[in-house]
């Protein structure tokens, strides 16, 4: 009935603003034939997004505006991401193209990611993340920081109070001239996260505050920009950020006093070249990640450091009217850990060609083959093809694509003490695509509707599970082959009317994810939906613009998700939604003073997103910024 | 305005939900056993589940059915029954739950342990708890339902048993066996042992036979044979190689013959036999044993399978020469079964 609302739902809501809306800052599965223009399924989330208080890090943005789930633990706990039914370590995070997936255990935790030290987020999905690299089997998301050369003078500074103790300050410089951009970003965030839920486990089930939630971030981001002549661009970021966590218990166990240390340093160096008829670019970046955890209840203190460098290199070119994109990389990455008896290495090599060609004026085909290399074990080939059809005078995109992806095991996979499975075969995907694209702008393009549906499948073998033992211990092991198969929809209104400006944009995602394999008569799992991945999954975003005031409001929806495999056990659906307000004011002609303020979970919807986990109820912020632009 | 009006509504109209149905407690007969669904650890998702010998009748989730919709906690570890009273050890809610047996409500529960594990029971006053994580041995007093005082133990303490007026327990960290006299709560002795002992059983001999599983790095499984008069070693079993694991021990209702759970299934050997089985007695094939019990009268096996790991699992029951009578399913990962007297 909830499915069927909100569906209901989501058609009324497009009908409500369906005479008018615009704007430029939602774009998904924008497909150019003609030119020499890329191709791309992307969707894209540019800084005016990035920048609205509602979200809270990249996992809470992506969660609302994409067709990702988010695994939340709770405010500013972990946050893992599972994209079209894949696992954890199924979707790549990309630093201006460079993977920050952990290479202890093959994931990312969204969390960790500071909105505010982005300029544009973007997620590829399915096998559209091979243009990246291996390893995206559902897909991967794209951090970027872009240059804005020009003489200038920019301060930003921020100030957000939010319920639960939540504080967060954030501080951006910006100078330079033609030639040259220097920016940096400082952020400080901290929350005691001490909201009120139900006690279950309590007869009566009375009120409770959620204990040992408390977190403190700080971060800073240099970033510079060297325009060079002749075409040339170089370009040096550098990214800190600590983050220490209190893990809150389940609502039905006692208190572990656990902590959570994560201390990240990024560095990243980008060369560009721009050539009359193609493009070199040559990325490095050297990765630390530290992570320490307390466990004061159980007397552990563990502590794992990995260290990464990474390298790529892309020259794109023309040749005879081909596009031709070539690129080569290769990763480093020594991890030394409390559950590691030793230090660990893994190097790798990727290995990519791609062509595509226009074969009229309204077809092109593109054909991919990219390889890795796992040095001293073993190698895969992965072809992928993908045809485009422009239909002429309908403003439709039609296209299609077929492939191969591979995610080798994480270290923790292959070395972890005592359970690491050396003998781990890597998960490799089979997918197929089919997706229709339509664009159609209204009163003089004042107006645009966008939309797009997509259909996927996938197979995924050599699943890797971490499962517990009869003698005390996980392991991971190969265990299952699923199939994962489903439709993503979008839809985008927007307009521009004189000081007026409306976007409306929806998704809905529909995953079956399922193994298929059965060990005995009594395993009711074959056949049924993985844990944690629900089958629907919506947003509905509405925000406008009156001169200097701006409005913007999300609501999201939450199939029901099994968790048990026999999907006997589930948790309940949820609704979501979240709304602010901001006002503009200029002050002495090169200053701007923003007042936001917004309340989430409007409907004060009582919800769990992981089992025993309570989730805060409505909950407000208020916002103040000042810009100073010279 | 109207519009935000509508939106609003409209979300209010399908965030409703109903309220929980609450059941009467459903009453236990005399021939009632009750399977600890240990459930994934931090999932909270452990439950208890009844069934009836005679007309093979299941209730699943009996715990928060007859205790007002209230789950039962994470990793229900192991049960004893005391009396008319059932203690449950809820390993990582830190508390034993005690029960009625006749219907299996909350009485009370002992909170604010550590990461409790197993219960051994000294006389109607007395009884010792282990605790994984602590570094002590609680004593607490099962009529009143008290810890009475800890014992100093540095390490992770699991299962334990009294005979002689000695308690013995498996001492995890240091590969040891210790020795307490339970009337003044000192140590007695100290015995070296394999990695990792883990479980113990007193046979009709008074011999203690104590399971090490080898460790967590690839060790030997072995077998020690105590004589608990003279407190020493009367031999060690150990297995071929590290693949013959020892886990699990149970003794039958004449405590004769030892049963012990293996990586490929149930294992049983005479306490005269001096050497280990080579072929399980029920072999696992592809399902996953992962606890079993013997029923002290009848010397029924119930054998539980937790199968992914992620979904209900099954219990078995053979009768002793291993003729399956009945399989049903359970809740999340089974692990002890208890037979209610």
């Amino acid at each position: 009935m909830r499915i069927l609302g909100t569906i209901l739902f989501l058609a009324m809501a497009s009908n409500l603003l369906s005479q008018n809306t615009i704007s430029d800052t939602v774009r998904i599965n924008s497909v150019t034939v003609n030119g020499h223009s890329k191709t791309r399924n992307q969707q894209t989330l540019d800084s005016s997004i990035l920048g609205n208080p509602q979200h809270l890090n990249l996992g809470d943005l992506l969660s609302k505006k994409s067709h990702l789930f988010i695994k939340s633990y709770g405010i500013g706990s972990l946050a893992t991401v599972s994209l079209r039914g894949s696992g954890t370590a199924h979707t790549q995070v990309n630093w201006n193209g460079i993977s920050l997936n952990s290479s202890m255990n093959g994931s990312s935790d969204l969390a960790l990611f500071p909105l505010f030290f982005m300029d544009q987020v973007g997620v590829n999905y399915g096998l559209n993340s091979l243009a990246d690299g291996t390893g995206g089997i559902g897909g991967a998301v794209n951090i970027s920081t872009l240059p804005e050369f020009g003489k200038q003078l920019n301060l930003f500074s921020s100030y957000l109070h939010g319920s639960f103790g939540q504080q967060q300050l954030n501080v951006k410089i910006k100078g330079g001239g033609e030639k040259f951009q220097s920016i940096t970003k400082i952020i400080y965030n901290q929350a005691d996260n001490d909201f009120e839920y139900r006690e279950f486990t309590t007869e009566g089930f009375p009120n409770n505050k959620v204990s040992n939630a408390r977190f403190l971030q700080k971060g800073v981001m240099q970033k510079f920009f060297f325009k060079l002549p002749k075409n040339q661009l170089f370009e040096a970021s550098l990214w800190f950020f600590n983050s220490v966590r209190n893990l809150p218990p389940l609502i039905t166990l006692r208190d572990n006093k656990e902590l959570q240390e994560d201390v990240a340093l990024k560095s990243l160096v980008k060369y560009s070249k721009y050539f009359k008829n193609s493009t070199l670019k040559v990325t490095s970046a050297f990765l630390s990640d530290e992570l320490n955890y307390q466990n004061e209840r159980a007397g552990i203190a563990t502590s794992a450091l990995t260290n990464s460098f990474r390298t790529r290199l892309d020259y794109e070119f023309n040749f005879k009217k081909i596009d031709v994109h070539t690129q080569a990389k290769y990763d480093h990455s020594n991890a030394s850990a409390d559950g590691l008896v030793t230090a660990v290495n893994q190097n790798r090599a990727e290995f990519f060609l791609k062509t595509e060609q226009l074969i009229t004026k309204d077809f092109k085909t593109s054909l991919s083959l990219r390889s890795l290399h796992v040095v001293q074990a073993e190698s895969y080939l992965l072809p992928q093809v993908r045809l485009d059809y422009q239909v002429q005078g309908l403003n439709l995109h039609l296209y299609a694509l077929a492939g191969k992806n591979v995610k080798y095991p994480s270290l923790n996979d292959l070395y972890y003490v005592p359970s690491g499975n050396v003998n781990l075969k890597a998960e490799e995907s089979e997918s197929a695509e089919l997706g229709a694209i339509y664009e159609r702008g209204f009163a003089n393009n004042k107006a645009l509707f966008t939309s797009s549906a997509t259909l996927f499948y996938n197979n995924i073998a050599n699943y890797i599970q971490w499962e517990p033992t009869a003698f005390g211990f996980w392991r991971p092991s190969n265990l299952n082959s699923v199939e994962t198969m489903g439709s993503e929809l979008f839809i985008e209104l927007s307009q521009v009317k004189g000081k007026i400006k409306k976007q409306l944009n929806a998704t809905y995602s529909y995953t079956a994810s399922k193994n298929y394999e059965k060990q005995h008569e009594f395993d009711e799992s074959s056949g049924k939906q993985l844990i944690y991945i629900p089958e629907h999954k919506g947003n509905v975003s509405l925000n406008m613009e009156i001169d200097n005031i701006s409005f913007a409001m999300n609501y999201q929806f939450i199939g029901i998700r099994f968790i048990s495999s026999d999907n006997e056990e589930l948790l309940p659906s949820y609704s979501l939604l979240d709304a602010s307000v901001c006002k503009n004011l200029k002050w002495r002609d090169k200053s701007i003073i923003s007042l936001s303020a917004g309340v989430k979970n409007i409907l004060d919807v009582e919800y769990q997103a992981i089992e025993w986990r309570p989730m805060p109820n409505r909950n407000y912020f208020i916002k103040i910024s000042y810009q100073f632009n010279k | 305005m109207k519009q935000l009006v509508y939106f609003i509504l409209i979300l209010f109209v399908f965030s409703c939900k109903s309220d929980d149905e609450q059941q009467d407690p459903i009453p236990l007969n005399e021939s009632t056993v009750v399977i600890l669904n240990e459930g994934n650890y931090n999932f909270g998702n452990a439950s208890l589940t009844l069934y009836n010998e005679q007309d093979k009748s299941v209730n699943q989730k009996i715990f928060q059915t007859n205790n007002q919709g209230r789950p039962i906690g994470d990793v229900v570890q192991s049960a004893i029954q005391i009396g008319n009273e059932l203690f449950v050890v809820v390993n990582n809610s830190s508390k034993i739950e005690i029960l009625n047996v006749s219907n299996l409500t909350s009485i009370t529960a002992i909170q604010q342990l550590n990461s409790p594990r197993y219960i051994t029971v000294a006389n109607s006053t007395k009884a010792y708890v282990s605790d994984l994580y602590e570094d002590k041995l609680y004593v607490i007093n099962p009529s009143s339902h008290e810890v009475v005082k800890t014992i100093e133990t540095k390490g992770w303490i699991e299962e334990m048993a009294i005979t002689n007026g000695k308690l013995y327990l498996t001492h995890v960290d240091s590969n040891q066996i210790w020795i307490f006299d339970v009337q003044t709560d000192t140590v007695l002795q100290k015995i070296n042992t394999h990695q990792q002992p883990q479980y113990i059983e007193i046979d009709k001999d008074k011999i203690a036979w104590i399971s090490c599983s080898g460790g967590l790095n690839g060790g030997k499984s072995a077998l020690y044979k105590l004589d608990t008069s003279s407190d020493s070693v009367l031999s060690i079993l150990e297995g071929a190689s590290s693949k013959y694991k020892i886990g699990e021990l149970e003794l039958n209702s004449t405590k004769d013959e030892l049963h012990f759970l293996g990586n490929d299934g149930l294992y049983a050997m005479n306490v005269n036999a001096a050497v280990l089985p080579n072929s399980p007695k029920i072999g696992q094939g592809n399902r996953l044993f992962y606890g079993f019990s013997i029923h002290p009268t009848t010397n029924e096996i119930y054998i539980s399978d937790a199968i992914d790991y992620q979904q209900r699992g099954v219990v078995y029951r053979f009768n002793y020469s291993v003729t399956q009578m009945d399989a049903f399913k359970v809740g999340i990962i089974p692990g002890d079964i208890i037979f209610l007297n």
